[in-house]
């Protein structure tokens, strides 16, 4: 009979350190599993794209219009654009081995973030 | 380390220590603890501690060789593991104060000291021993230079376990996932020229949960005091079980 | 079961799935950048070849298992007896079952809509 251990473990998330390499892949993970969620959105907004020129045309004066549906709609390539930055990041290391280090974990993990920021800058301004 | 020190020399900092004594208290607490270091000397936090000690003698906690070998006191020093005998106080303070706390996922003890038994339990698993099936040769197994280079990074580990407790993966999984430092004495033997049970020790780190679970965070490189990387060590193991799916 | 029980073969199929897809989204954004203004007419050809119809549901398929083990993963992080206790059976359960739904929802429905 294995006794129950009560002894106490510190875990506080909020006082202990994570590197920039560390945020990168939390951040991976939580872009994820938001996408994922958000799929099921996706599918919606194809079909209504798809099924006839009336919701066609209903769905373009919307994304038009509506700032709430362009809100989302960015915050979904948001997280599309960072998930996938943050993948290939992962890839090079996993398949490449740049990025392995310290330093070059960082460089990377850095340039992750410019690229994102910079390429979902672009998305706003196409789609706005 | 004497405590006794010229005051013209001395200044005041402020330890907030996690405390811990199962027989007296409920669940943990912080403690503030103010010690004069001196200005002209840059010491060690394990001196810090040292000093703390004779403001509080009940404060536990593990040290030995003093000098970043033998891997006792290795704790979590204002939010980042380290081992404190080699960490300058010039390097661990902030804002003038020094908080110390249990290296994290571990069971406390008592104090700052922690169950080191799942740590040792999943090194124990990689069998981080040579493994020879070969007939042991009249002097010794030769190694050339190069060979020997490859253990470079690899055999300097002092098992202190700040790695693996900085590992997000390792906090959910103890049990499971092996952890960057047993996964580093992986590679260490599987990259050593004389062992001879490399594909067995691959075999062990087929399933989904021993090695797979490492998702390139990197605390573990950032946090190593020895300067070693796991995660490149990981990288390397993991290429081999790759490469020999194709063969 | 024994094929995914390698953490070989999780790890690369994970991967190639990601690079699939990957592929399939810059593909579709390159259709749409190179049409600006386009009208429903193009769009709807372009969701009509037959060629599109397969790669979407390669896409799908490559959703589907990539998802399905990235969730796999996050679930056995976070929903563990050491971190629930007693209700982390049926927590992982439910999640997992979640997980499924919207899998099943998006590739049906997807399947319906391509095809």
């Amino acid at each position: 009979m294995i006794e129950k251990d009560n002894r106490p473990v510190f875990l506080n998330l909020l006082a202990i350190k994570l590197p920039i390499v560390g945020v990168v892949s939390i951040l991976h993970r939580i872009s994820g599993f938001a996408l994922f969620l958000c799929f099921p959105l996706v599918v919606w907004l194809l079909q209504v794209s798809l099924i006839s020129l009336e919701s066609f045309n209903q769905l373009q004066g919307y994304l038009v219009n509506s700032v709430f549906l362009k809100i989302l709609v960015v915050m979904m390539a948001v997280g599309f654009i960072y998930h996938v930055l943050a993948g290939l990041k992962k890839m090079l290391a996993e398949f490449f081995g740049f990025g392995e280090t310290l330093k070059s974990g960082q460089l990377l993990s850095w340039l992750v973030f410019a690229l994102s920021f910079t390429c979902s800058f672009w998305f706003l301004v196409y789609i706005w | 380390m004497s405590a006794v020190i010229p005051v013209s020399h001395l200044q005041t900092l402020r330890m907030n220590i996690y405390r811990f004594n199962p027989s007296i208290d409920d669940k943990p607490y912080m403690q503030d603890i103010d010690i004069e270091v001196p200005t002209d000397k840059d010491i060690m936090v394990l001196d810090a501690l040292h000093l703390a000690k004779v403001k509080d003698p009940s404060l536990s906690y593990r040290s030995s060789c003093r000098e970043g070998v033998c891997g006792s006191d290795g704790m979590n020093i204002n939010g980042k593991n380290g081992l404190a005998c080699i960490m300058p106080l010039s390097e661990a303070i902030k804002r003038n104060k020094l908080t110390l706390r249990p290296m994290p996922g571990l069971p406390v003890i008592r104090d700052l000291i922690v169950d080191m038994k799942t740590f040792f339990d999943q090194l124990e698993k990689v069998q981080p021993y040579l493994i020879t099936k070969s007939k042991n040769p009249e002097k010794e197994r030769v190694q050339s230079p190069q060979e020997r280079e490859s253990l470079d990074g690899l055999y300097e580990c002092i098992l202190c376990g700040c790695c693996s407790t900085a590992c997000p993966s390792f906090w959910w999984n103890p049990d499971k996932f092996l952890g960057p430092a047993a996964l580093l004495q992986s590679w260490r033997f599987i990259a050593d020229s004389r062992d001879e049970a490399t594909e067995e020790r691959l075999d062990d780190l087929e399933d989904s949960f021993s090695l797979y679970r490492c998702h390139g965070v990197m605390n573990c490189v950032s946090v190593c005091p020895k300067g070693l990387n796991p995660t490149e060590a990981i990288s390397n193991i993991r290429n081999k079980l790759i490469s020999r799916k194709g063969s | 079961m024994k094929f995914l029980e390698s953490g070989t073969n999780e790890f690369l199929i994970i991967r190639a799935c990601a690079l699939f897809m990957f592929l399939y989204g810059v593909y579709l954004i390159y259709f749409v950048v190179s049409n600006p203004g386009m009208d429903y007419l193009l769009w709807k050809s372009f969701f009509e070849g037959l060629v599109i119809k397969v790669f979407s549901t390669l896409f799908l398929i490559s959703f589907a298992v990539h998802t399905w083990l990235g969730t796999w993963a996050i679930g056995s992080d976070y929903f563990t007896p050491a971190r629930l206790g007693g209700f982390s059976k049926i927590v992982y359960v439910s999640y997992r079952f979640i997980c499924f739904l919207i899998v099943l929802i998006v590739f049906i429905w997807s399947l319906i809509i391509i095809w």
